[in-house]
């Protein structure tokens, strides 16, 4: 354990969380025009998730990670249960039932879980990074639950874990030959599977998300018009606040959340309310306190002298960025349509949860920072 | 050198460093991404902000219309004959208060059962229904309107997309599984009550229910328009529905109109009725007026179908903002409907019902002077004027017209009669079924012409039913094989004529139900032979055709029939049943007179009884305007029962109806005018100088400048010397065969058809024969002869016209040579009654005769009834009539068409009367009721005197010469 003081706290870090956290209650509330008290629950949530922030950032980072192999096999337990118990909804099992807080979904827990993991396995082979056999265990252990979380099905969370973890990786020392074998057998098989998705090829995988996909690609398609209906709305209501927006909560005819065209706007479409009720300079203004947050990450990671504390920050840190990107990025129709929570902002217990553990994590990596030690790794 | 490899170093070492700074590149994808999104964002909402918003308003701004209220219709002295009635329509809208399939279903199951207890009839746009033995069918009418109807279930947008390889859109589906498949979606198989207990529904509800839940599906996304379930319902239903409406979130009274036609079975063929636009209908109303929607009532035929845009009014507009689901959000602007303009005809309404009964118990009469209690009254030489008709073909067409339901015979609430009349004709179809079945399987069948009467005729159904159901292919016969020529002498018995199909590839037999897959051809032959039998067991025009010979041989009697009608309720007995039960005790022989009675007292109308003659047209007309005061059609219809949302049960009643009253017998029957063409021709030789007013013709009885030679009507007698005058009287074919002699006779001597045929088209043309006649009504293309002018001349060749068109050219002579393009139109009023277009009819020609070409054809016509051959017919009027009859022969074996065109007063002409009789026997009975229709319109009978009173009797005249 070692002496801490307040001036380390990242309370940059902090102020956003909270400014995001606001917007998030306000939009939901917009959203929900009020209704079914959500905005009250996410305010309940976003109050125990700043406790959570906090008592995880004042424990000592390198305590919690001691729990890293039971938090290995817990997510992995859940991930299994999920599999066998879990809800189904729009044909993929990606929740379980519990008490108090309803609806829970594993994965949410298991992006974070993933990062305590890689941090404690690094830190402890630190001396050999540099060696293969460390990394064929390593991918091993990230294999087991982006499997499960594929088989649910859900794409999207597996995508932003792929990104989470290869960042982990990247910053732990992944050697850049290893990098550039792998993109060299990932971009032709992704290229294949985009030739024999749009030629029909692969119905085995399910229609509901191949649907999704080919609607993407071929827009016109009236066959996929339900996804694109629910992505052409949400731009139409994004680029219509134009540049101050519509107002939070506004009551105008000119609104398309008033008009009720919005599908899914307190979750997954939070964006399409802040895009069109604060216009381009709240869109803007969210996306740079996101990237305030992730440019802080990864500057503590920098600062950051053991290697432990870089897998944490670089970990929540891109977990952040490729989920908040992700998200915006299908609001606004440069990406197919998934379903992917916008972190601190969408209305749901297990993501907002997860997050703020993570962000304590980070905030943990900032107060109880060690002494800079001389870089002990090589790379290649 | 060393410069350049010191920079590329420094390059090494900075490239080094950036890969090793692991935190900055990642920072650095962060911060692309970054702005890949701000720039994204800029672009949606800075540069492309302001079409997106208005594309989003255009998206959301709906336009919901009220109909304007349509024009009234009247006759010219203000008689209302068409209006609107204010009645209460029961509404749904789905307002969002039921969220489950579940109780929305309950709660239309509620205001289905409150609609039916209260004897109301659940409407909607799913076209099927259950019929009396409680089975579903289709109400479409044809396979085309099915193939619309599927389409929109399926909810696919064109007909071609039906029957697709997947089979998920089958056109050849049942009603049965199309409501099963609809019960399914709508969730209503499941349907469970508050206790969660099943729901049981009889198949009228769940029927109802689909038709509901269809309907309201059509307008999913727009909730702001309210589905109409049932229309114009009873105060009773109103208040029960009311009282409930707090269990029937949602449901609503909604006032709307109904379209009613006073006089209705009078006026129907003139002015038609409305109903919801047809596909093929809109587009044209679009061109003219943008608004038009399919679901709009509009006029279909008649004068509704002609003045739809003057009758229709403006309608109201409400512009508003609506929801994703269609709720309305904001109010933008509200227009309200302007009403129709008001339609006065030139008809009078009591001249026209006058005229229409008139009409009916003139053919009344000639069925009563034509039906006679003998088996065969008629030989091979009988004349076709001279036709009798046999007392069984009147019973047969009780049956076979529909007005005995023979389906009730086999009913449970049948009577007595009914009952023995249905035990017979089953012991006489399983006769049948087994004779035929032997005759088709047997090893000695019989060819077909040593077959009894029935059986032929049975195979010759069997022959056409397989022809139309397209088993039978005709054109692939081969027309030199022995079996072809054999079926055409009828020396082939049906089974070998069929085997011979089947060895020879014209039968087709892909929808039969062959057992072996490579089939033999006994497999394919025995499988033919079911579908056959299956065929004929459910088919209602075999039972009949049973019926004809059961009729025929004696087993089932007129008298058995003759109660039967007031067992069904056609005829009515006073309270001690006295009619019916005189037939019970008496015989054949009073059941014939019994029926000649019924006819006689119109109790039986000559269009129930589809005899001929069973049909007429009667046009009046003002010969000095071109407006027509009465266009009878007989029959009639309802046109209540098709307006609005049709009355399908009635609308194929009209349709299988064989006295056709949905066709306008004044404007749609087209017929050789015969001799009520000679006029013309007289005109032509007048003008065209072929023969002088004092030159004779001598008639020989025989006109022999032709091969074949025609015989004049006088023949073996004849007329001798006769003028143009006499020969337009004594309707002389000799003098007009020698007309159009004379009008093919060159200068020079030679004979050219043409110039004849050109003189004969070209005053036929001054008459307007050449076009409609501009009444605005459906109406037939005229055909002027182009062949044989001696023929032509006297109104035989190609001559084709309908009644109105020789109205026209008859008001013309009358008139000395106005022309008119007729019409039934007289003025356009707004709907407060002031004049907004007043209308008289325009010259279509002028004629610039001589003055006594006018005078001696008018004096022809008035020898005709002065003199001729029509004077008994019209001896007891104190005023005179000037005409022409006509007569044509279609076929031989059916009676000959029967014309009449006339004028009157001859001084100071006023009217034209013009009667066209298809069937009609003589034109004597054409005369008939011109002369009553004369008396009646200058008022020496009263309206009540025309329209009571039994059959008129007919004159027993002899007309020549037509």
């Amino acid at each position: 354990m070692s002496k801490y003081s307040l001036k380390d706290y990242n309370f940059l870090l902090f102020a956003c969380v909270l400014v995001l956290s606001a917007i998030g209650v306000l939009a939901i509330n917009s959203a929900t025009m009020g209704e079914g008290g959500l905005a009250t629950r996410q305010i309940y949530g976003v109050l125990l998730g700043l406790g959570a922030m906090v008592a995880v950032s004042l424990f000592p980072y390198k305590y919690i990670l001691k729990f890293s192999g039971i938090i290995y096999l817990g997510c992995t337990a859940l991930l299994v249960v999920v599999l066998v118990y879990g809800l189904i909804r729009g044909g993929a099992r990606r929740w379980i039932e519990v008490p108090v807080i309803n609806q829970f979904q594993p994965s949410e827990l298991v992006k974070i879980g993933l990062v305590v993991v890689f941090a404690a396995y690094f830190g402890k082979y630190e001396e050999k990074i540099g060696r293969y056999n460390i990394w064929l265990p390593a991918f091993g252990l990230a294999l087991v639950p982006i499997i499960l979380i594929l088989m649910q099905p859900d794409t999207s969370t597996t995508i932003i874990l792929c990104v989470e973890v290869f960042s982990m990786f990247y910053i732990a020392g992944l050697s850049y030959k290893f990098i550039l074998l792998a993109l060299a057998v990932i971009v032709p098989v992704f290229g294949a599977f985009i030739v024999l998705l749009k030629n029909g090829y692969l119905s085995f995988l399910g229609d509901y998300r191949l649907g999704r996909i080919l609607a993407w690609f071929d827009k016109d398609a009236a066959i996929y018009s339900d996804a694109n209906l629910q992505q052409n709305n949400s731009i139409m209501a994004i680029a219509s606040g134009k540049l101050w927006g519509k107002g939070l909560g506004n009551a105008g005819l000119e609104s398309v959340k008033n008009g009720n065209f919005l599908a899914e706007e307190q979750t997954d479409f939070i964006f399409a309310i802040i895009g069109e009720e604060l216009g381009f300079v709240g869109s803007v203004a969210v996306i740079l306190l996101f990237a305030i947050i992730v440019l802080q990450c990864l500057r503590m990671a920098r600062k950051c002298a053991d290697i432990e504390g870089k897998v944490i920050c670089v970990g929540v840190g891109m977990l952040l960025a490729a989920q908040s990107f992700t998200n915006i990025a299908v609001a606004t129709g440069l990406f197919p349509n998934t379903g992917l929570p916008l972190p601190f902002i969408s209305y749901g217990v297990s993501s907002l949860a997860s997050i703020y553990i993570g962000m304590g994590l980070v905030l943990s990596v900032g107060l109880h920072k060690e002494r800079p030690r001389q870089r002990r790794y090589t790379s290649s | 050198m060393s410069l350049l490899s010191d920079f590329f170093d420094l390059l090494k070492e900075l490239w080094d460093k950036l890969i090793e700074a692991r935190t900055l590149i990642l920072g650095i994808c962060c911060t692309a991404l970054l702005a890949v999104l701000i720039v994204h964002l800029y672009n949606l909402q800075i540069v492309h902000g302001d079409e997106y918003q208005r594309d989003y308003l255009e998206m959301t701004e709906k336009t919901a219309t009220k109909a304007a209220a349509r024009g009234r219709i009247y006759d010219v002295n203000g008689n209302l004959l068409a209006y609107n009635e204010i009645c209460n329509d029961v509404t749904v809208t789905d307002t969002g208060a039921y969220r489950t399939a579940n109780e929305k279903n309950l709660m239309l199951l509620r205001l289905i059962s409150i609609l039916n207890s209260n004897g109301e009839t659940v409407r909607g746009e799913f076209k099927v229904r259950l019929n009396s033995s409680g089975e579903y069918e289709f109400t479409t009418t044809s396979s085309l309107s099915k193939k619309g109807f599927l389409r929109d279930v399926y909810g696919l947008s064109k007909i071609s997309e039906l029957d697709d390889p997947k089979g998920q859109y089958p056109s050849h589906i049942t009603a049965l599984e199309l409501v099963n498949l609809e019960a399914e979606r709508f969730k209503i198989n499941e349907l469970v009550d508050e206790n969660e207990e099943p729901v049981l529904l009889s198949p009228l509800e769940r029927l109802q229910l689909v038709n509901i839940r269809y309907t309201m599906s059509l307008t999913a996304y727009k909730k702001y328009e309210a589905t109409t379930v049932a229309a114009s319902v009873s105060d009773d239903t109103k208040i029960a529905v009311l009282e409930e409406a707090a269990n029937l979130n949602g449901v609503d009274i909604a006032e709307s109109t109904r379209r009613v036609y006073n006089d209705s079975i009078y006026f129907s063929s003139i002015i038609g009725y409305t109903g919801k636009v047809q596909e093929d209908q809109i587009d044209t109303l679009r061109a003219a007026d943008k608004n038009y929607t399919l679901n709009d009532t509009v006029g279909r035929i008649g004068i509704e179908q002609y003045f739809e845009y003057e009758l229709h009014g403006q309608k109201g507009e409400t512009r508003m903002y609506v929801d994703n689901v269609g709720h309305v959000l904001d109010i933008i602007s509200e227009q309200e409907p302007v009403a129709g303009e008001d339609v006065y005809l030139t008809i009078d309404r009591d001249l026209q019902i006058g005229l229409y009964h008139l009409v009916e118990r003139q053919l009344a009469g000639i069925l009563t002077s034509k039906i006679v209690n003998e088996d065969d009254p008629n030989t091979e030489v009988t004349d076709a004027s001279s036709l009798l008709i046999p007392v069984k073909n009147a019973y047969y067409q009780l049956i076979s017209n529909n007005v005995l339901d023979l389906t009730h015979f086999a009913a449970e609430d049948a009577s007595d009669t009914e009952k023995e009349i249905n035990r017979k004709y089953e012991a006489y179809r399983d006769k049948v079924m087994e004779e035929i079945t032997e005759e088709l399987e047997g090893d000695d069948p019989t060819p077909l012409n040593e077959l009894d009467e029935d059986m032929n005729q049975y195979m010759v159904y069997i022959y056409n039913k397989l022809s139309a159901d397209e088993i039978i292919v005709s054109s692939a016969m081969d027309q030199n094989k022995d079996y072809y020529i054999a079926w055409k002498n009828d020396t082939i018995s049906m089974k070998d004529f069929l085997y011979s199909g089947v060895a020879d590839n014209w039968l087709d037999s892909s929808v039969l139900d062959v057992k072996t897959k490579y089939s033999a051809a006994d497999d394919i032959f025995l499988a033919l032979v079911d579908y056959i039998e299956q065929m004929l067991s459910n088919d209602k025009d075999f039972a009949k055709l049973n019926y004809k010979y059961l009729i025929k041989d004696d087993t089932v009697t007129g008298r058995e029939l003759c109660m039967c009608l007031y067992d069904q309720g056609v005829l009515e007995d006073d309270d001690v049943r006295t009619q019916y039960n005189a037939l019970a005790v008496n015989d054949n022989d009073y059941a014939y007179e019994f029926l000649i009675s019924k006819i006689n007292s119109i109790e039986l109308t000559p269009a129930q009884l589809a005899l001929d003659p069973c049909t007429a047209g009667c046009v009046v007309t003002d010969v000095n305007t071109g407006e027509i005061r009465a266009l009878v059609s007989y029959p009639g219809y309802d046109n209540n029962k098709l307006s609005g949302s049709m009355d399908v049960d009635y609308y194929n009643s009209l349709l299988s109806d064989q006295s056709l009253p949905l066709y306008n017998n004044a404007t749609q029957a087209k017929k050789a005018p015969g001799s009520t063409f000679k006029p013309i021709t007289a005109v032509a030789a007048l003008e065209e100088g072929l023969i002088t007013p004092e030159e004779v013709v001598e008639c020989t009885g025989i006109y022999t400048d032709v091969t074949p030679n025609i015989k004049c009507w006088i023949h073996p007698g004849h007329h001798g010397e006769l003028n143009v005058v006499g020969g337009i009287e004594n309707s002389c074919n000799y003098f007009f065969n020698e007309m159009g002699h004379r009008m093919a006779i060159q200068d020079d001597g030679s004979y050219d058809t043409e110039s004849a045929m050109n003189i004969i088209a070209k005053y036929a043309t001054y008459f307007g024969l050449d076009h409609k006649s501009g009444v605005e009504i459906t109406e037939s293309e005229p055909n002027i002869s182009t062949m044989a002018p001696e023929q032509s001349a006297m109104g035989q060749g190609t001559h084709s016209y309908t009644n109105v068109q020789l109205a026209r050219y008859v008001s013309a002579v009358a008139n000395r040579g106005n022309v008119f393009e007729l019409s039934v139109l007289d003025k356009l009023t707004d709907s407060k009654g002031s004049l907004i277009k007043d209308y008289s009819p325009s010259l279509s020609a002028r004629l610039d005769f001589k003055q006594s070409t006018w005078d001696l054809v008018q004096q022809g016509m008035r020898k005709v009834i002065s003199e001729g051959s029509a004077k008994n017919i019209f001896s007891d009027l104190e005023f005179e009539v000037a005409g022409k009859t006509g007569t044509a022969q279609e076929s031989k074996s059916r009676a000959n068409h029967a014309f009449f065109v006339s004028f009157a007063p001859y001084d100071s002409p006023q009217i034209a009367v013009t009667v066209n009789i298809p069937y009609g026997y003589s034109s004597s009975n054409a005369a008939a009721i011109a002369r009553n229709a004369y008396k009646y319109y200058f008022g020496y009978v009263s309206k009540e005197d025309a329209v009571n009173g039994g059959a008129l009797s007919t004159y027993d005249v002899t007309i020549g010469g037509d």
